[in-house]
């Protein structure tokens, strides 16, 4: 697990210096293309999913705030 | 030109710094006005949820942005409470229901009397799930988020949460620290999440792994601490490829029971009359461990087909101290029909083995000595809810989105939830009374989203 961690945290590193310049960025500026794209949608699914399973978290912190265990 | 670029760099920014809340790109000086609101039902009368939220967030000049959210949730239905179905009716004495009764009749409240008054004991049919009928909250929460960014390339989080339902209560603060790199190709961030939380069951907290029905508590409140730790790193790969990866660390402690959730105690498959009460069978009350450590990894990519449309490949790993591990695998298609006009097809698989004390039912004998009236538990934790159980589960959806105007806009989506049972079956001799039972709740639900966004 920590191993994998590392060498995915290498291969970022090694890709670090990304020649993708400001001007080549019009697809990454795409509201698409954000990470979260829809806030509200990632905050209802991880509501459902922390109240019916086991699991939480790993985009943001584990959701709590809830008594449903 | 200059402007242009300026703008495309602080719309990445934000768009690579997921950990550092979620603002999209938007004028500064702008309020953006997001609603949506959740329709969740669950089959066979289980659980009914209608979620609406509003969330502001407003840029400045200075690039520094506030995000305020408040979301309230009323449940509704039936949850299961723990107990296997069995060829005999069983007949349960809900103590949540009963507290809101006696609380109702010392107010002297009639609608929450005629709400309650027949649900304080329950009956189940023979072989069908023990579901308790008295499901109802409502939550409220708040939350708040501010932005800043600081000199040398950093960017500053904090925020904080309040939510409050009818038997808890949460209270939580959190910061990051985010700093980019290589021309803002790279965002390295740090947060941390400090989370106190406020359990007081309806009827106090049941003392764990006892009796059910014989009204044993420890006091009316207790309490749990929640400490998130997590690392991340937002990459650009190239000029279509976007990454993030997220190293999760949580650690919780106190209170993590469900207060309501009940094991059946049998002896031979065999449902045991309650030595207390010659009507109800023997239900103990479950008991999970003080604490626990999750630790997650979260990998996303999303890549650009074409002029406009999106793959986002996600995929979670997560492994806790309860012998939890789960893998998560998110598809998401953006598919920009036209320029007002997209659709999103969305997949999801999860998996997950079971807690280690994760158990349908108890055994007399083994598990649990009963001697006449005495019944001591020789296990120091069981619980039998379904969602520590082994079960992997498929989501499918579809997203509608329209363009209204250049800076609003509607969406609709649909989501089915369906969980597959992965459990092995616990031993059940021939002929008793749980001898061909389900062990396990496989969950279908199904849910409604309708979002609109608006500028103003």
């Amino acid at each position: 697990m920590l191993k994998t961690t590392l060498v995915v945290l290498a291969v970022v590193g090694l890709c670090g210096c990304s020649t993708v310049k400001p001007w080549e960025r019009d697809l990454l500026a795409k509201p698409q293309m954000a990470l979260d794209s829809d806030p509200l949608q990632t905050a209802f699914e991880d509501h459902i999913y922390f109240s019916k399973e086991a699991s939480s978290g790993g985009r943001g912190f584990g959701g709590g705030g809830c008594g449903c265990n | 030109m200059q402007l242009k670029n300026k703008q495309i760099g602080k719309r990445l920014t934000l768009a690579t710094s997921a950990l550092l809340g979620s603002l999209q790109a938007q004028a500064a000086d702008d309020w953006e006005v997001s609603s949506a609101l959740l329709m969740y039902s669950e089959a066979d009368d289980r659980v009914q949820a209608v979620e609406p939220v509003l969330n502001l967030s407003r840029q400045f000049d200075d690039e520094s942005s506030i995000n305020v959210r408040v979301i309230y949730d009323a449940l509704t239905g039936s949850s299961p409470n723990g107990a296997m179905p069995a060829s005999v009716a069983q007949t349960f004495t809900s103590a949540s229901a009963a507290a809101r009764i006696e609380q109702a009749e010392e107010d002297d409240d009639e609608e929450e009397l005629e709400k309650y008054g027949d649900r304080g004991s329950y009956t189940i049919a023979p072989g069908d799930l023990p579901l308790d009928p008295s499901f109802e909250d409502n939550r409220t929460v708040l939350s708040l988020g501010w932005t800043r960014p600081l000199s040398n390339g950093y960017t500053m989080n904090l925020g904080g949460a309040y939510s409050s339902e009818g038997d808890f209560t949460s209270f939580s603060v959190n910061g990051a620290l985010a700093r980019d790199f290589n021309n803002k190709a790279t965002t390295v961030s740090l947060g941390l999440n400090l989370e106190a939380d406020s359990i007081n069951p309806n009827g106090g907290v049941p003392t764990a792994l006892t009796m059910y029905g014989a009204g044993n508590t420890d006091g009316s409140d207790d309490t749990k601490q929640v400490v998130d730790l997590m690392l991340g790193v937002t990459q650009v790969m190239n000029r279509r490829w976007l990454m993030q990866f997220n190293l999760g660390l949580s650690q919780s402690s106190g209170y993590q029971n469900d207060p309501y959730k009940i094991l059946t105690v049998v002896n031979d498959g065999n449902l045991i009359v309650n030595p207390d009460d010659p009507e109800s069978y023997l239900y103990l009350f479950e008991n999970r461990p003080e604490d626990r450590q999750k630790m997650s990894f979260f990998w996303q990519n999303k890549v650009a087909i074409g002029a406009d449309d999106v793959i986002d490949v996600g995929y979670r790993y997560m492994t806790d101290d309860w012998s939890v591990n789960s893998h998560t695998l998110d598809l998401t298609y953006h598919w920009q029909i036209s320029e007002g006009l997209y659709l999103e097809p969305h997949y999801r698989y999860y998996r997950q083995s079971a807690a280690d004390f994760y158990t349908p039912f108890l055994n007399a004998g083994s598990e649990v000595e009963v001697v006449g009236s005495s019944v001591t538990a020789l296990v120091d934790e069981a619980s039998s809810d379904p969602r520590l159980g082994a079960f992997s589960a498929d989501t499918m959806g579809l997203k509608v989105g329209l363009a209204l105007g250049s800076s609003s806009e509607l969406s609709l989506r649909y989501e089915v939830y369906q969980q597959h049972d992965d459990n092995s079956l616990k031993a059940v001799a021939a002929g008793s009374h749980l001898d061909g039972m389900s062990q396990f709740a496989e969950l279908s639900a199904s849910w409604v989203q309708l979002g609109y966004t608006f500028r103003w």
